[in-house]
């Protein structure tokens, strides 16, 4: 199999086996093919503190497409763009109803609005459509009658990976005074960018957020 | 947009969960492309469970996790989530009324939902109880031939 490097130029890599090349089956050669590119896949975990919710993270990625930040000493080696894949994790990913199903627990919030009135903002959250579906349950507003419904039904939520993106691409973002990208990431491929906040114009500063941990969120 | 003396490019950012990227900063990306050759996110249901934290990134063999999980669903689109879910729902019922091994034809789900709603109402039938569902799969297969246009059948040796 051979390698690649950031940008998703094939590097050679004489050390791993060649497979023998399948002729009969289609399917088989698709996987052989895609397999040489070298593409590597790689997963992250995208933090309940700035996304509460994993449809949090696809509206998210829907509106502006994904980002993660890595350490700059530590960026992967393989990915290939528009075929290596960034799976993604999060903590409430996985919802399991262990004394009921899905349908018990919509019939339940349906039958809240009967006994204390319509929310709108239930109403909302039942009407609105979501690609990861156990997220509507987690938006609906916290209250002892949601919490005695989860108790109920035994609702609870695993971490686990609800998504993909396919790479695209590894961006550094230059500091104010910079005018290229370091050397050694300009070496791996790295494309320099320099970022404007899309409101205002302004240079994005490099005090302008909390810092986050590098490879946690951000 | 690029920096006009040094061609670089000059991204406009709006504010994510994690705020603006830092300066500084290394950043993986999946931004999608003019043409749209690439699908922003494909969402896979039901999600893979995965109990081990990573603080960085760590590589995964994502084929063999899809396949090993029985991942039953890979989309791109709400559309075509709601669908899968949809399919979920109503390929019972097909069963009920064509037997083993028939299958709703993509794109079809919704007009056999709306079909049999149809037939349904029309029959005067009202939901509530085991009864009734079994009264509901009698009527629609007493008109199956109004279903059949939306259902395959896998086997050769089933014909609708």
């Amino acid at each position: 199999m051979s390698d690649s490097d950031t940008t998703g130029n094939p590097v050679p890599n004489h050390q791993d086996p060649v497979p023998n090349q399948p002729r009969d089956d289609p399917t088989k050669v698709a996987t052989w093919v895609v397999g040489q590119a070298g593409a590597k896949d790689i997963l992250i975990f995208r933090g309940a503190e700035y996304w509460p919710t994993p449809e949090d993270v696809i509206r998210e990625v829907h509106a502006q497409g994904l980002s993660v930040r890595i350490p700059r000493n530590n960026i992967p080696s393989g990915l290939v763009k528009g075929l290596s894949r960034i799976a993604l994790v999060h903590i409430k990913a996985v919802m399991l109803i262990e004394k009921g199903t899905e349908d018990d627990l919509r019939a339940a919030f349906e039958e809240l609005a009967q006994v204390g009135g319509h929310d709108p903002a239930i109403d909302e959250i039942l009407a609105r459509k979501y690609e990861h579906v156990p997220s509507r349950w987690l938006e609906m507003p916290e209250s002892d009658a949601k919490r005695d419904m989860f108790e109920r039904l035994g609702v609870s939520f695993k971490p686990g990976i609800f998504a993909f993106c396919y790479y695209s691409g590894a961006t550094y973002y230059l500091k104010p005074d910079e005018t290229q990208a370091p050397e050694d990431l300009a070496a791996k491929g790295v494309k320099a960018v320099r970022g404007v906040i899309a409101d205002t114009g302004e240079l994005i500063q490099p005090h302008a957020e909390p810092a986050t941990a590098e490879g946690e969120d951000a | 947009m690029a920096d006009s003396v040094n061609q670089v490019e000059i991204r406009p950012m709006m504010r994510r969960g994690c705020g603006y990227p830092k300066p500084g900063g290394v950043y993986l990306e999946s931004q999608g492309e003019a043409g749209g050759t690439l699908p922003i996110i494909v969402v896979i249901d039901p999600p893979i469970e995965h109990d081990h934290f990573h603080r960085g990134w760590v590589y995964i063999d994502l084929d063999e996790m899809l396949t090993q999980q029985k991942v039953s669903y890979v989309g791109t689109s709400v559309t075509s989530a709601e669908e899968w879910h949809l399919r979920q729902k109503y390929q019972g019922i097909a069963r009920d009324v064509f037997g083993d091994g028939v299958r709703i034809k993509n794109g079809q789900i919704i007009r056999f939902r709306d079909t049999a709603a149809r037939i349904l109402t029309n029959a005067g039938w009202q939901p509530g109880g085991m009864a009734s569902t079994m009264q509901a799969a009698r009527i629609l297969r007493e008109h199956a031939e109004e279903l059949a246009m939306c259902v395959e059948v896998k086997t050769s040796s089933k014909q609708i």
